[in-house]
């Protein structure tokens, strides 16, 4: 065996070492405070985490080396999306903040498995293992399993907890046969070596590709892409909202992160191969998620349909990958940044909704721009964003996408995007005029407490949750106007995005200088 | 026919017919002893492939404690007897595996299972001392060759080479357990 | 292989089940004289010469019972669980050796292959109480699969411990290292002996012989620890619908797995077949010896199971679960710890067995006192009221109305 020295440069993961030790000493802190001080473990989490985003960026800046043998590799690919997950997970929990105190116990915990969640991200975007990547996606899972089950006294949220177990386990041994037949025909698992291993492999076994296309259904299920989405609406539903968003916005940019990765670098040279089946799996993806949405009447399902059209646009961005180009890549992961804007600040709307009236249905938003304006315009403008208008963040970023989509000659793939981002644009409007247009029906059924949706609600806070009944906090104003600033930067100002995103794609497709 | 030959039919017909009966029988504490049976069948296959310490992790994780956790919550459930009500789905449910299973046959028996490339060559060279030795066993001089049959080697590249994956394999533990205590915790 | 082989291996198996068939006779027999002699009774006296011929009687009997098989039973798992019991309790004995030359197949990671085949005897109590279709069946199968898998963890953790020091999972392996002089077996061992200086592990580990031995019984279901099959509450638990000759599989079984767990002790912690007489010139004459040296060690093992079975009480099942999962399996990480430590660190071998002993010595006088407990707190109270009664009147009219009350309730609960 090659004597590799494992301690050396180990302080390259040293974010990753006190985001463990941050969860730890949220769990420690948690077994020490009275019920009723619970909320300090969020902000122990949320300056935690400011903490290593600071540090994360002052030592890894420009750091380009290899750990353990090629198992991961910390690079600007790797910050750039550890900076992302670090920043969702701060947004997650400030947003979550006043829901959980209201409507979930075990506070410690959530937090705890919030943090355990962005450091199983961090891995799987700095990954170049396959089954380190596959490992540290299992933490992801595992932490999502559990968030999204967390309403304990929540059918809907038990219902979705089992589904969410159930799929997961059965795509990641879709996904772990993929691997195995993979390793038993080429015999190695570092991306570097698959990559080169397929430059060579000119007469191709079935098993070979078989074992790709399992590992592509395993990541489809994991992303929710169409013929493996089945799961997605009815946990969505079912978890409790900020974990309802978490889960639309992490577990996908950190599932793209590891495919970008992963095809990028490894898949690369077959790309002749696998291209048309991403292509057809994108199509089928945002054509059957946006024409769906259409019949929607909950919200939450509406978004989950809606996420399933964005996995479809960010497949696109998966086919048009390309040796020389910067472009696809670019898109991708400009996708997802603006995608995440856009989608927080609709979800953080539906929290600071739900708060203050328990209910989640599209109808019950009618008459909100009326009462709470600021509350509708920035639903609406994460709305716009997401159907991809101008000045928009979701301009910009699907303009990246198809042009990288059109350059690869996927020009019907790029047509099909552009229809579906039309037809999406028709059920955003509808929730849109339920805000504008229609008129409120009377606000005392509005204003009762969630208590029909949550049954034992904890006895955790007091007269400050009476106040939030009736406006949102301040907190989660504050997020939300982050969010929608974000939508505008994205929107309109995304070259220092675009400049950090360069960097990130040389380093994983290094034939693609910009 | 060798000896070793009847051991493999002996153990390849069992854990499939085990196989069959844990997906089509009505009662599932049957199932659940039938899924020990394919677990022992695994293992057996394990050591035939001179993979002793996998068959020995298999026997005792998955027939010792999965297969004993599984019969214990269904020992903690009524209506055992009775099984999964029937569905619409059931027709898709057997033609989507059936044609799963074509393919994979069609894998197994096209794939030239050798194709290894020269940057593993010498992996390759122990595949082969493992395929002409694989029914025979390893003579105990080629072992230490062999990734996989000796066990130091095996501690060896969990500690070292794949100390990242084995770390977060233990958060991953601890975070179901977590999630099992939060999930199931009164107050 | 060849057909001779085949046949070689058919006879070594026959000769193990007939010895192991002769040995748990030893034992029923060696068991109610030690309890008698513990209890000041006789014991077995009538059938043979001092009772020697109980256990074939008794063994007669049970053959020549009625086989019943309830008639709601689950007929194919009623019949199938006893030899789930027995079948990987006999498997074990396979790998263990009684001497250096007499073993019937040395595994090679024998220690681990034992691990993994006991835990199958849960599946066959599980097994028996369900397919008994009987509540207390039920029970006690659950009670089983919770106890058992709880203390398999501190047998696997106790187990790792001697192994890191052995440097090896072959029973042979371990035990040879135990003996002065043996020669090492790799380059890494041969730097450890310096340190370890090749004494017996009880004397390096008395906490992880400790240890072995408690869960082991726990394992076994002996008596501190049977509260899966306890008669005065479960009568029986999973065996309460067996009868005749499939009952007396259990009973065999349960037989030999005590007396592997004696023979693991033996092995593992005091040295195996090595003893201050050995000689070394003719092969059968070392091998009788070491024979003879290891079932003198198993047998005192077993003496002092059975010892432990006298005296002690039955848990209940939460102090079962509490014990295990407080005190046994904390123990047993601590105790890979301090042998992790030490070896680390190449220190001198009495420093182990220190930290062992003190280890061991804290938590016992934490355990005595959390036990006694409740009869301090009695004697507390007692004194206290006594004292209050001393006391003039006024304080006592003061007093009576506060702390007074409590401690009045204290004396009636406990």
């Amino acid at each position: 065996m090659p004597e590799t020295n494992l301690t050396s440069n180990l302080h390259l993961l040293l974010p990753e070492f006190l985001l463990a030790t941050l969860a730890f000493a949220v769990f420690a802190i948690d077994l020490l405070l009275p019920a009723n001080r619970k909320k300090l473990l969020a902000w122990v989490s949320v300056a935690g985490l400011i903490g290593l985003l600071a540090l994360a960026l002052a030592l890894l800046w420009g750091e380009n080396e290899e750990m353990y043998g090629g198992l991961i590799k910390v690079d600007s690919y790797a910050l750039f999306f550890k900076s992302f997950f670090i920043l969702l997970g701060i947004f997650i929990i400030l947003s979550s903040v006043d829901y959980v105190g209201k409507h979930l116990s075990h506070p410690g915990e959530y937090y705890g498995l919030i943090l355990f969640s962005v450091l199983a991200m961090n891995v799987m975007a700095a990954s170049r293992e396959i089954l380190t990547a596959y490992v540290a996606l299992e933490l992801m899972s595992f932490s999502f399993y559990i968030m999204v089950s967390y309403a304990r006294y929540n059918p809907r949220s038990n219902e979705a907890g089992i589904k969410y177990v159930l799929i997961g386990a059965f795509s990641s041994a879709i996904l772990l046969f993929g691997i195995s037949m993979l390793y038993s025909t080429i015999g190695v698992t570092h991306f570097a070596d698959i990559s080169a291993t397929l430059a060579n492999a000119g007469d191709a076994s079935p098993a070979l590709w078989v074992g790709l296309a399992l590992i592509l259904v395993g990541l489809g299920f994991k992303v929710a892409a169409v013929p493996f989405h089945m799961w997605a609406p009815d946990v969505y539903q079912g978890a409790p909202l900020p974990v309802t968003a978490y889960l639309a916005v992490g577990s996908k940019a950190a599932a793209f992160a590891l495919m970008l990765r992963l095809f990028a670098e490894a898949f690369m040279p077959s790309i002749d191969d696998w291209q048309i089946i991403v292509a057809i799996i994108a199509a089928i993806t945002m054509t059957v998620g946006n024409l769906v949405a259409i019949a929607q009447h909950n919200i939450k399902r509406l978004l989950a349909y809606s996420s399933i059209g964005q996995v479809g646009f960010l497949l696109v961005g998966i086919a048009a990958l390309s040796e020389t180009s910067p472009l696809a890549s670019n898109g991708v992961m400009l996708h997802i940044v603006g995608y995440s804007f856009t989608n927080l600040a609709v979800f953080v709307g539906i929290i600071a909704f739900f708060n203050m009236t328990g209910k989640e249905e599209i109808a019950d938003f009618s008459g909100l721009a009326d009462r709470h304006p600021f509350l509708a315009a920035a639903m609406a403008i994460g709305m716009f964003s997401l159907a991809g208008l101008p000045f928009f963040a979701g301009f910009t970023t699907k303009f990246y996408l198809f042009t990288a989509a059109a350059n690869e000659g996927l020009l019907w793939l790029a047509g099909l995007a552009i229809v579906n981002s039309l037809i999406s644009l028709y059920y955003y409007q509808v929730e849109i005029r339920h805000m504008y247009i229609q008129p409120a029906p009377d606000m005392e059924g509005k204003l009762e407490p969630a208590s029909a949706h949550n049954p034992h609600p904890p006895p955790v806070g007091g007269g400050a949750e009476d106040a939030s009944r009736h406006s949102p906090t301040p907190l989660i104003i504050g997020v939300l106007i982050l969010m929608v600033l974000g939508t505008f930067f994205v929107g309109v100002y995304p070259f220092p995005i675009v400049e950090a995103l360069d960097a990130a794609t040389s380093a994983i497709l290094p034939g693609a200088g910009s | 026919m060798a000896f070793q030959e009847v051991i493999f039919w002996v153990l390849a017909v069992s854990s499939v017919a085990a196989a069959l009966g844990v997906v089509l029988l009505r009662d599932i504490f049957r199932a659940a002893l039938l899924l020990v049976v394919v677990f022992l069948a695994v293992a057996g296959f394990f050591v035939m492939m001179n993979a002793e310490f996998l068959a020995v992790v298999q026997v005792l994780i998955y027939a010792g404690a999965i297969a004993i956790l599984i019969i214990f919550a269904i020992m903690l459930t009524r209506e055992v007897q009775q099984g999964n009500l029937p569905n619409r789905l059931q027709p898709a449910a057997v033609l989507f595996p059936v044609l799963l299973l074509a393919a994979l046959v069609f894998v197994a028996v096209d794939t030239d299972w050798n194709l290894l490339q020269d940057q593993s060559r010498e992996l390759q060279d122990n595949v082969e001392v493992v395929q002409t030795h694989t029914i025979g066993g390893i003579p105990d001089e080629m072992r230490g060759d062999i990734p996989g049959s000796d066990r130091s080697g095996l501690g060896e590249l969990l500690i070292n080479d794949f100390v990242l994956p084995f770390e977060i394999a233990s958060m991953l533990l601890l975070a179901a357990i977590i999630g099992a205590l939060v999930l199931v915790r009164e107050r | 292989m060849r057909i001779v082989d085949f046949f070689l291996i058919i006879l070594g198996l026959l000769v193990l089940f007939t010895a192991l068939s002769v040995v748990v006779l030893s034992l029923t027999w060696l068991e109610r004289k030690f309890l008698g002699r513990l209890q000041r009774r006789l014991g077995p006296n009538r059938t043979g010469p001092m009772g020697l011929l109980q256990p074939v009687a008794d063994a007669v009997k049970l053959v020549l019972k009625e086989d019943i098989l309830p008639s709601s039973a689950d007929r194919a798992i009623f019949w199938v669980a006893p030899l789930v019991v027995l079948v990987p309790s006999f498997m074990l004995w396979v790998t263990i050796p009684a001497a250096e030359n007499l073993v019937l197949r040395n595994v090679d990671m024998g220690l681990f292959y034992i691990i993994a085949f006991s835990v199958i005897t849960i599946l066959g109590l599980v097994l028996a109480g369900w397919g008994s279709a009987n509540k207390y069946g039920i029970l006690g199968g659950l009670r089983s699969s919770a106890q058992l898998i709880s203390y398999e963890i501190p047998v696997i953790m106790v187990v790792i411990a001697v192994a890191m020091m052995a440097q090896s999972l072959n029973l042979i392996h371990i035990t040879n290292f135990q003996l002065p002089g043996i020669q090492s077996i790799t380059p890494e061992t041969a730097r450890l002996e310096a340190g370890i200086q090749n004494v017996p592990f009880a004397v390096l580990q008395p906490l992880g012989m400790v240890i072995f031995l408690i869960a082991g019984l726990a394992e076994v279901g002996r008596t501190p620890f049977d509260i899966y099959f306890a008669e005065s509450e479960i009568v029986g638990g999973p065996f309460v619908e067996y009868s005749g000759a499939h009952w007396s599989v259990f009973f065999l079984a349960e037989y030999m797995n005590t007396f592997i767990i004696a023979a693991l002790t033996a092995l593992l912690f005091l040295g195996g077949w090595h003893g201050p007489f050995n000689p070394t010139s003719p092969q059968w004459l070392e091998s009788l010896v070491g024979v003879v040296w290891f079932l003198v060690k198993t047998y005192f093992v077993i003496l002092v199971i059975f010892w432990i079975r006298g005296t002690f009480p039955r848990l209940r099942i939460d102090q079962l679960m509490a014990f295990a999962w407080q005190v046994v399996v904390p123990l047993s990480f601590a105790n890979i710890l301090i042998t992790g430590v030490f070896m680390y660190y190449g220190w001198p071998w009495w420093s182990l067995t220190l930290m062992s002993l003190t280890l061991s010595s804290v938590i016992g006088y934490l355990i005595y006192k959390h036990v006694t407990a409740p009869a301090r707190k009695v004697a507390e109270v007692y004194n206290r009221r006594r004292m209050i009664e001393r006391q003039p009147r006024r304080q006592a009219g003061r007093q009576s109305s506060g702390p007074s009350a409590g401690p009045e309730e204290a004396v009636s609960g406990g």
